[in-house]
């Protein structure tokens, strides 16, 4: 799993049957600041929160309680705080 | 899954029998209005054309998205964007 930070949605009418209903927030990760990614919303995150990303079909299943989608990288986790090496980062 | 607009089409005769009758396009990856690639993806809507901006869906959900049996793709047009909203542009805090 990986730490990112919503930074955006995305709106969009077509698209695969098995997608309505789903939020689709875009991302940017920790490590890779610059890269931007889609991922679908199993936590109710808004824009702003950093979250828990989980990025395997199998799991992201699970965390949207739905066994017939095809997701790839889903949000399953709003992140309070997180420590990265001696410094402890507040995320509310 | 990742944006991109629809750059070009790509014709293969000689294929992976899996990957018969599935259109193949060439897509433009775009990362918050930046070119970030090229790559050929599968087109599981059968509706994209050149220009659009789509968003596509990678590794093995890929091949399954498209809902065919035994086919070898790890990139797959998805769904078209209709707005594509990016409030926050500064770096981590």
């Amino acid at each position: 799993m990986r730490i990112a930070r919503v930074v955006g949605n995305v709106v969009s009418t077509v698209k695969d049957a098995g997608f309505v209903g789903y939020k689709l927030m875009i991302i940017s990760y920790i490590d890779e600041p610059q890269k931007r990614d889609i991922a679908f919303d199993a936590a109710d995150a808004g824009v702003g929160d950093i979250v828990l990303v989980v990025a395997d079909g199998g799991a992201s299943n699970i965390a949207l309680g739905d066994s017939e989608i095809i997701a790839d990288v889903t949000i399953c986790g709003v992140v309070d705080n997180y420590t990265l090496g001696k410094t402890i980062y507040d995320c509310h | 899954m990742i944006t991109g607009e629809v750059a070009g089409t790509v014709v293969c005769t000689v294929k992976s029998s899996g990957l018969s009758g599935i259109p193949l396009l060439v897509v433009r990856l775009i990362e918050s209005g930046k070119k970030a690639g090229l790559v050929v993806a599968a087109d599981a809507t059968r509706q994209a054309g050149l220009g659009d901006f789509v968003f596509l869906i990678t590794s093995k959900e890929a091949s399954a998205i498209l809902r065919k049996p035994y086919v070898p793709a790890d990139c797959a047009i998805v769904g078209f964007i209709d707005r594509y909203n990016e409030e926050i542009q500064e770096d981590w805090p």
